[in-house]
């Protein structure tokens, strides 16, 4: 942003774990449903799982109002470059959870039709592992995505390690 | 099959014998599924086929579904499999069309049958079965673009990992710099290469060693 320059560290220091407070505790997916994970994905946002507490129910339709796709679901060939485009249509800084073992691998239904994992198309930020992953998992996958946002800079362009979720 | 009350009757007519020994076709050994089969040179597959929807003691009226097999060590390697039901006699006959892979071709049934044309581009798509005199013979399932027939027996079962592909041909998918924030030396989940790709579906990402 430029601002680290012009200001003291201690002060650009605290205005960047401000934007990190601000940018983990309102994420606003861009729900990318494409099998039964959606179902998971619904539930998570429902009122027993609740995702709102933990400021990411706020789904986007759109993607230029989102900031982390939730690819949730069996990616194929032929719909990969239309989601490609919906990541690139996101503004930036983006995020993505890979959400269930389709969409990180390609998982049961990986053959001659599916992507084995959107990692061949898009970065992804956190995979999740479950086939669907029940809505506790998406909940902690969107958790470690706010600990890896918090650690971020200014430019959101910090380390992009994937975090992998395991059992 | 025998006990259902409306199980249809057998299609070894008077009728079909003669079509079939008109046109140098031959009877296929029953199935298990007790429905009358039939060789079908392709040459003269289109006649045969307006005969069987046309002649009044047969009248095969609806065209069930197209598919095909694929024999990867018999000549010809492919068999076009069409399954069809009079309605008016309530009889189901199958014919098989052999197409030899040099010359991948088959007579389209489009004009008989209008429901063959979505059919037929399915096994295009599959199989790599062109047919002649389709009016639209495009890709119906994989995208334009997708660069093999997957249903061949010689495709790997969990398919070919054809983002590289892409890329290298332009198409639709890699027009641009894909992997944007990866950090330096992290590769994509790496698919399962322990048993090769066989001859003719490298995607490029492990290129043989010809030192």
């Amino acid at each position: 942003m430029g601002l680290e320059d012009k200001f003291p560290e201690i002060l650009t220091s605290r205005l960047t774990d401000l934007v990190a407070w601000g940018r983990k505790n309102s994420l606003w997916p861009m729900p990318l449903g494409l099998s039964c994970c959606a179902i998971e994905m619904m539930a998570t946002v429902g009122p027993k799982f609740d995702l709102s507490r933990f400021g990411a129910e706020v789904f986007r339709f759109s993607p230029r109002q989102a900031d982390v796709m939730i690819v949730a679901g069996t990616l194929t060939w032929k719909m990969a470059s239309v989601a490609r485009r919906i990541y690139d249509q996101m503004p930036d800084p983006k995020w993505v959870i890979a959400m269930g073992v389709c969409a990180s691998s390609g998982g049961l239904y990986r053959n001659y039709s599916v992507v084995p994992g959107v990692d061949r198309i898009m970065p992804v930020d956190v995979y999740t592992v479950g086939c669907p992953p029940r809505p506790d998992t998406l909940i902690r996958a969107v958790m470690e995505l706010q600990s890896k946002i918090e650690e971020m800079g200014l430019d959101g362009r910090s380390p992009r390690e994937p975090i992998v979720l395991q059992n | 099959m025998a006990d259902h009350p409306v199980s249809p009757s057998s299609s070894k007519t008077e009728a079909l014998a003669a079509l079939v020994s008109e046109f140098g076709a031959e009877h296929l050994p029953d199935a298990a599924d007790g429905i009358a089969g039939i060789l079908v040179d392709r040459d003269s597959w289109l006649e045969l086929a307006r005969q069987l929807r046309d002649q009044e003691d047969l009248r095969f009226d609806l065209l069930v579904d197209v598919t095909a097999v694929d024999w990867p060590d018999r000549q010809p390697r492919f068999e076009v499999v069409y399954h069809l039901w009079s309605l008016t006699h309530n009889r189901l006959l199958r014919v098989k069309v052999g197409v030899p892979e040099e010359q991948a071709e088959c007579p389209s049934v489009v004009l008989v049958w209008g429901t063959a044309n979505w059919h037929e581009r399915e096994v295009f798509d599959m199989y790599g079965v062109r047919f002649a005199g389709h009016p639209d013979l495009r890709r119906i399932l994989m995208p334009d673009d997708y660069p093999y027939h997957p249903l061949r027996k010689d495709f790997p079962l969990e398919g070919v990992d054809n983002s590289v592909s892409y890329r290298n041909e332009g198409g639709v998918l890699m027009t641009q710099e894909l992997f944007v924030d990866r950090p330096a030396g992290q590769d994509p989940t790496p698919v399962d290469r322990s048993k090769g790709d066989p001859q003719g579906y490298s995607d490029g990402a492990a290129p043989a060693d010809e030192s």
